[in-house]
């Protein structure tokens, strides 16, 4: 009886390993270059696993600095979102952050999406205060940061520019060095791979 | 019986001023505060020599045990040193009292608000100009002298003492003459800017290397303006950052005359591996890139820093100024090692230098 309990839930753990490892990322193989965004394979693992769901799943690229902040590397995530939610995914995946050793993040720890808003080509992602407030400064560390919302949001076509706010409003800058007034257009000077 | 006491005190003090064992400097005070917990109750002092220099040493000694103390300068009297005593009253000491007249005039003993004993020593020469030290020392039995505290003056300063001061002649750099140059030493005042692992903070260091890139500019004949030469807001505490930075650009485009706004600052990231200097300038101006390049090269040049690249930004500054900008991410100050080297009043001086190279190789090529 016990053994048989034990069997079971040992099956149902191995289920739900299997299942998240569908959501795991992929990095671009290899450091060479810059990789292209079509890899429809884990697309094609991802939908199987949720089927039934009204969510759809996509395969978005998501930016993350390097450990040395030598610059952002764009890695393939496979996330499970409705069509009107990706945005929003997108960033939250950015937040969430990466296992990978070589890279790391620049988010305070604390600090929260509150939403994404798109209106023509310009995405407009409001914060909460810790964005700024458990920001550890630096120029390096504030272009890391936007730099990662900017370019994983503008791999969405229809999104040409980011406004970056907090807690509703439109902010100047991050630390002191990016002229944030204006909505930023994607930086592609960052990306190492 | 009053008056047979009041007689014995008479005498007693006949007898004392007699035989001449009464110090002058201390005499029974009638207004003696009993609200203090402590009380001065002692006072000497002498001059000696140790080590080829001349010394003045006060001595004052202080009833009621350990006694709180602070020094301090202030700026419209740099020739005076003041010594705070919390909690003390002056006791019998003389409120005012002539010193050796060679290292220090006179002292000042000024009882202040809230029980507050202000020991004002009067120097010949600004406090800055001279070592000194405060201690305070046990009560000596063989000595006869109680707890106290001790202030010491040297007449001079040695040149190791002016350490911090950096030093004492600049490089004099060719082809700055009439040069109009802009420096803003990055955050100040309530922005603290980024804060190293061992609590170096990015205004403090961005200021030591900005006023010694000055004091080198301005010995080669170029005429510079400062956004800020302490530790404040350019526009105010807490302003958004869209007036602070503003108001920076501003001091630089007040005066059409200027030539080139160089911005200092230390990089930070969360990661403490990242390392190394950089440059920025904003990318359609070809001068701003020449600027930032000749600057980037003569530090890396003249450290041993890792080079990050002189590279495009959208930097506020950088954007809104009228003239060639470039902001100089000098060391990340979020990693230990190049932490220390932006404390270091040497390293402070020899990046300024290379910075000032810098500027001159920029006007060569432009």
């Amino acid at each position: 009886m016990k053994l048989r309990n034990i069997l079971i839930l040992a099956l149902v753990l191995l289920c739900t390993a299997a299942l998240a490892g569908c959501d795991k990322e992929k990095l671009p193989a290899g450091s060479s270059g810059s990789e292209p965004l079509s890899s429809s394979s884990s697309l094609a693992a991802g939908s199987s696993s949720v089927s039934g769901k009204s969510a759809g799943v996509m395969n978005i690229k998501v930016y993350y600095p390097d450990v040395n902040a030598v610059g952002l590397v764009g890695v393939e995530k496979t996330v499970k979102a409705a069509e009107a939610d990706k945005y929003r995914a997108a960033v939250e995946a950015l937040l969430a952050g990466t296992e990978d050793k070589r890279l790391t993040t620049v988010f305070p720890k604390k600090a929260k999406l509150l939403k994404v808003t798109v209106s023509g080509d310009t995405a407009r992602v409001d914060f909460d205060k810790n964005l700024i407030k458990g920001f550890v400064g630096g120029s390096t560390g504030e272009e890391m940061l936007v730099g990662s919302v900017v370019n994983t949001l503008t791999e969405f076509p229809e999104i040409k520019k980011v406004q970056l706010l907090v807690e509703g409003k439109e902010i100047d800058s991050l630390s002191g060095h990016l002229d944030l007034t204006r909505p930023m257009t994607r930086m592609d000077e960052l990306i190492t791979r | 019986m009053g008056i047979a006491i009041n007689k014995m005190r008479y005498l007693l003090a006949a007898v004392i001023a007699l035989t001449g064992l009464f110090i002058l400097t201390v005499s029974p005070s009638a207004e003696a505060e009993a609200a203090s917990a402590h009380e001065l109750n002692y006072f000497q002092y002498e001059t000696y020599t140790h080590e080829g220099r001349d010394w003045l040493r006060i001595e004052l000694g202080i009833k009621g045990g350990r006694a709180e103390f602070a020094s301090d300068v202030r700026e419209l009297t740099p020739q005076q040193l003041h010594i705070s005593l919390l909690n003390t009253s002056r006791g019998g000491v003389r409120s005012d009292i002539a010193l050796d007249k060679k290292i220090a005039k006179y002292l000042t003993l000024r009882q202040t608000a809230d029980n507050t004993l202000d020991i004002m020593v009067s120097l010949n020469k600004p406090v800055a100009d001279q070592a000194y030290k405060l201690y305070t020392a046990e009560a000596d039995k063989k000595g006869k002298k109680p707890y106290r505290l001790v202030i010491e003056i040297a007449a001079d300063k040695l040149t190791s003492e002016y350490e911090a001061d950096g030093p004492k002649a600049p490089d004099t750099l060719k082809g700055l003459q009439g040069r109009r140059i802009v420096l803003d030493p990055g955050h100040g005042g309530s922005d603290s800017g980024a804060r190293g692992p061992g609590g170096l903070l990015e205004k403090d260091a961005a200021l030591a290397i900005a006023k010694n890139i000055e004091r080198i500019l301005r010995s080669s004949g170029a005429i510079v303006t400062m956004t800020r030469t302490d530790d404040r807001d350019v526009y105010g505490p807490l302003a958004s950052d869209r007036n602070e930075l503003q108001a920076r650009v501003d001091v630089g485009n007040a005066d059409p005359g200027n030539e080139i706004f160089v911005s200092i600052h230390c990089d930070a990231f969360t990661s403490p591996t990242a390392h190394g200097t950089s440059a920025f300038y904003y990318q359609p101006s070809f001068r701003g890139k020449l600027l930032a390049e000749s600057i980037h090269n003569e530090i890396v040049a003249a450290t041993d820093l890792a080079s990050r690249g002189a590279k495009a930004a959208r930097f506020y500054v950088l954007r809104n100024s009228s003239m060639p900008a470039t902001l100089i991410e000098t060391a990340f100050i979020s990693n230990y090692q190049e932490e220390a080297l932006l404390g270091n009043p040497e390293f402070q001086y020899k990046i300024a230098l290379a910075v000032c190279r810098g500027i001159c190789q920029y006007f060569r090529m432009r």
